[in-house]
């Protein structure tokens, strides 16, 4: 019936009861020329403390998915079919079902799932300081008193490695530089223990040795509050270091996914064939010329019936601009939707 | 302290606070500063031309006009601050949820507005006190409606450019509600330039309230209001026009520090001309 249970397990990750786990997610935004699908079909789980890196560039619907997760898909845009399924607790929520002004949705938000967002300079409100942003955060969710939220606020600013957390917890936003800043954040979508973390290119707008050290910071804490991440940025390096398992997207569609060092190791797709070649080595010659993928992505108005990559691919064929690869599981733990590795296994025809 | 520092640096800002200051402050000590009963009649005692014992003399009545002066101090403060609470009270509430919701209710708000707007103030608190009744009450709810447009556009303004911080975002992310998010990150933002706002209607207001006593809209007598007191004296601006001294210069006072006062503040705490502390 629907687009082939292929895809289903070969995300590999959590076995039996995945924390979160997409079916068939599409996400479509109305727009002037029509209808475009920035997320088409997607299928993956993400298992209890397990790190999912989700790179692809800008536009292949990485970040909109995450916004899907919480539920923040904003007109234009809206969950066209699928479903988002979240364990909370015992129960099993359909997020995509969810009113998204609703209660039950906010119940959810910030405590059983957080994000962190890629501009820490923005993220906090500059008429607050930080303490008291994160204890309005913690009694959004938990009804302790005024003070308690205060305390548990300097707490987690001391848990991200922020110095002398308690004159710093009075400090406002400006006051801090942009590493602070994503601590203070990360420390406030930490602080109702969160089961599930969104970073949304958390470390992008930081410089190298600040980001560095974030990420250690999100490592620590994984490991010290059990959450899973799912990890959306387009820095390859960022997922060697922080990710279990990593999905490329492009276009909107997971192209291959895996444990990050088999795929790092022996990319498939040639767009992640592309992507590793267009990283600057520090071996071999040093005069070739790096490698960069040719040509733009499509606009996901114009998408044919064809795989999306064909138009930049360095080994189309005419089954690719004819047919959609499915996502197929090759060889147990990885999953690749390329014609190249798996002769003709088509997805189903859709409408879009 | 950095705020008073800094408009301190204003001169006339700081001249005009401290009249601003000492107005408000016979406003409110009016029944105790005032050398006679503002409204005791004495018939031996007409048009008394200024002297020791009536600074600003007598008027038709007997009545000491320092007295009636430092009265209606009283009353145009309250009634001009009264009208900007309720001006304030009604249009920063449908400013920020027509700024916050936008679509259709954003539309047919502005609309409202605009309609509002095209009418000159004084015209529409006159239509207004009309129907009303020309009460003290009815000045209030008159000035009040008459400015409430502004009131609305600039709640309006602040609420479309601070909903799309990323705080906000991050709000809801956190789980907050459209009511927790206006209450708690939009309020704060807007605060500031409603403050401009008010102190850019109080002169407005003061001319206006006058304006209205002065066609017998106002405050009614005995009562007294500058704008009446000032249409009674014209009667007897020839054998009599020191009666128009004392409310002449109230009403130049009070509508002067209160126009430069918000010069000042504006330029002071404005957000868009400075940046937030």
């Amino acid at each position: 019936m629907k687009a082939l249970a292929t895809a289903k397990d070969a995300s590999g990750a959590g076995e039996g009861r995945a924390l979160l786990e997409l079916r068939d997610l599409s996400i479509d935004f109305e727009t002037e020329r029509g209808t475009a699908r920035v997320v088409d079909r997607l299928n993956y789980r993400i298992g209890h403390g397990e790190t999912v890196g989700i790179v692809g560039e800008s536009g292949c619907g990485k970040s909109v998915t995450a916004r899907a997760v919480m539920g923040l898909v904003e007109a234009p845009g809206r969950i066209a079919e699928g479903e988002i399924l979240y364990r909370h607790g015992d129960r099993v929520i359909d997020i995509a079902r969810l009113d998204p002004k609703g209660r039950r949705i906010r119940e959810l938000r910030g405590n059983a799932i957080s994000m962190i967002f890629q501009e820490p300079m923005t993220s906090l409100n500059p008429v607050f300081s930080i303490g008291d942003q994160i204890a309005e955060a913690v009694l959004l969710h938990q009804s302790i008193g005024r003070r308690d939220a205060a305390d548990k606020a300097v707490a987690m600013l001391d848990a991200v490695g922020i110095p002398s957390p308690r004159e710093r917890a009075r400090d406002f936003p400006h006051q801090l530089s942009g590493g602070m800043r994503q601590r203070a954040m990360i420390a406030m979508a930490m602080s109702c223990n969160p089961s599930l973390l969104i970073a949304d290119e958390p470390t992008t707008a930081l410089d190298v040795t600040i980001q560095a050290q974030v990420l250690d910071l999100m490592n620590k804490l994984r490991a010290e509050f059990h959450a899973a991440i799912m990890f959306i940025t387009h820095d390859l390096g960022v997922i060697a270091t922080m990710a279990d398992q990593i999905r490329v997207m492009y276009l909107g569609r997971v192209v291959e996914s895996g444990p990050v060092s088999t795929v790092f190791r022996q990319p498939l797709h040639p767009y992640t064939q592309g992507m590793m070649q267009s990283i600057p080595s520090l071996k071999g010659a040093r005069k070739r010329r790096l490698r960069s993928i040719a040509g733009n992505v499509p606009s996901p108005l114009e998408a044919g019936p064809g795989c999306g990559f064909a138009s930049r691919c360095p080994h189309v064929m005419d089954v690719c601009r004819k047919a959609r690869p499915a996502l197929v599981s090759e060889g147990g733990v990885r999953s690749v939707a390329c014609f190249l590795h798996h002769a003709r296994t088509e997805e189903a025809p859709h409408e879009g | 302290m950095d705020f008073l520092k800094r408009f301190s640096r204003d001169r006339v800002g700081l001249f005009f606070g401290i009249v601003l200051v000492l107005i408000y402050l016979v406003a409110l000590t009016a029944h105790w500063i005032t050398p006679y009963d503002p409204l005791q009649t004495d018939l031996r005692k007409v048009f008394q031309p200024p002297s020791r014992e009536h600074w600003l003399g007598t008027d038709q009545f007997g009545r000491d006009l320092l007295s009636r002066v430092i009265l209606a101090t009283q009353v145009t403060a309250r009634v001009t601050g009264l009208a900007i609470l309720f001006a304030v009270v009604t249009g920063v509430p449908i400013g920020m949820l027509a700024g916050f919701v936008g679509g259709w209710l954003d539309g047919l708000v502005m609309r409202i507005t605009d309609m509002l707007l095209i009418f000159p103030i004084i015209m529409l608190a006159i239509v207004l006190v009309v129907i009303i009744g020309p009460t003290e009450n009815g000045v209030i709810f008159a000035l009040g409606i008459s400015q409430m447009p502004q009131f609305i556009r600039v709640a309006r303004g602040v609420t479309l450019s601070v909903k799309e911080e990323l705080y906000i975002e991050a709000a809801v992310a956190a789980g907050a509600g459209r009511r927790y998010i206006l209450r708690r990150h939009v309020w704060p933002n807007i605060s500031t330039p409603i403050i401009v706002q008010a102190s850019l209607t109080l002169p407005v207001f003061v001319l206006n309230a006058s304006a209205l006593s002065y066609l017998g809209l106002g405050v009614q007598p005995p009562t007294p209001e500058w704008g009446q007191m000032l249409n009674e004296s014209i009667a007897f601006i020839f054998t009599a026009p020191h009666l128009m001294i004392g409310p002449t210069i109230a009403l130049f006072l009070f509508t002067l520090a209160a126009n430069l006062v918000g010069d000042a503040l504006q330029e002071t705490i404005n957000p868009r001309l400075k940046k937030r502390p």
